[in-house]
C-alpha cells in the first residue's frame, strides 16, 4: 500500500517521483489487490481526500492496473501466516498481499519492509520484492 | 447478432468474405476494442512491412508501441500531505474512528 500512496502524494518528493514512475511503467502488469485499494481509500478519506480516492478507485475501475479479488486459497493462507505470525503486527491485507504473491508466483510491492520480512512462508524463506529497502528513496 | 430473416435483407457476400468475417470473429480476442485509424500512406506501408518481418498483426505492433510509453498515471500527485505518509499508513489507519 505504501507504494501506491507515494505515487499519490506528491509531499512524498522524490519518493513520489520515483513511485509514480514505477506505477506508470509497470501499468497493467501490477495486480492490484482488493484489500489494498479499500486501505488506501480509507485513508485518503481519513486525510480529507475524498476526490483523490474516487479517482484511484477509477482507475483500478478503468484497468489502469489489474485490480483481483482474493481468492478462498489466499483468505486460507493468509489466515494460517496470520495465526503463526500473530505478533508481527501484519495485518490482513499484509498477508493477503503476500498469500497473493505466492500462489501467482508475483514480486511484492511494498514499503513495509518490516512486516514482509518478520513474516515467512518457512524457515528462509524471504518473499521476493521488486524494491528493496535500499533502493526506496528518501523523500 | 442481426439474424436476417427474409432472403432479400441477406447482404451477399463472397465465399472470401464469408471466411473473412468468420475468421475475424474468432480471432477478436476478448477485452479488445476495434479502431479505425487514418495514417500517411508512407507510414501505413512501414507497418505492414513491420508487421510481415516481425510475422505479427498490424494491432500488436500499435499496441507495443503504445505500451511503450507510458500512460500518466490518473491518480498521481493529486494529493500533498505529509513527506512520511506512505511509512506511517498503520498509525494513520489506527486513528480512524478513533
Amino acid at each position: 500500500m505504501g507504494p501506491i500512496v507515494s505515487a499519490i502524494n506528491k509531499g512524498e518528493k522524490r519518493r513520489h517521483l520515483f513511485a509514480a514512475e514505477l506505477w506508470a511503467r509497470l501499468g497493467r502488469k501490477v495486480i492490484v489487490p482488493w484489500p489494498v485499494l479499500v486501505e488506501t481509500d480509507l485513508l485518503l478519506r481519513s486525510r480529507g481526500f475524498p476526490s483523490a480516492a474516487i479517482v484511484l478507485g477509477e482507475s483500478m475501475s478503468t484497468g489502469v492496473h489489474r485490480l483481483e479479488s482474493p481468492t478462498a486459497a489466499d483468505l486460507e493462507l493468509a489466515l494460517k501466516l496470520g495465526k503463526r505470525y500473530s505478533d508481527s503486527g501484519a495485518d490482513l491485507p499484509d498477508l493477503i498481499v503476500m498469500a497473493m504473491a505466492h500462489h501467482r508466483k508475483a514480486q511484492i510491492l511494498t514499503w513495509d519492509f518490516r512486516h514482509f520480512s518478520s513474516v515467512v512462508l518457512k524457515r528462509g524463506h524471504h518473499w521476493p520484492l521488486l524494491v528493496s529497502e535500499a533502493e526506496m528513496p528518501v523523500p | 447478432m442481426r439474424i436476417f430473416r427474409s432472403r432479400n435483407l441477406c447482404p451477399k457476400l463472397s465465399v472470401e468474405q464469408l471466411a473473412y468475417s468468420y475468421l475475424d470473429v474468432h480471432i477478436t480476442r476478448m477485452g479488445t476494442i476495434r479502431k479505425t485509424i487514418s495514417l500517411p500512406e508512407q507510414i501505413a506501408k512501414r507497418l505492414d512491412w513491420e508487421a510481415k518481418r516481425r510475422k505479427t498483426s498490424v494491432s500488436a505492433i500499435v499496441t507495443e508501441l503504445v505500451q511503450q510509453h507510458p500512460a500518466k498515471l490518473p491518480y498521481a500527485g493529486l494529493i500533498d500531505d505529509d513527506e512520511q505518509m506512505s511509512q506511517n499508513i498503520k498509525h494513520i489507519l489506527a486513528r480512524v474512528g478513533s
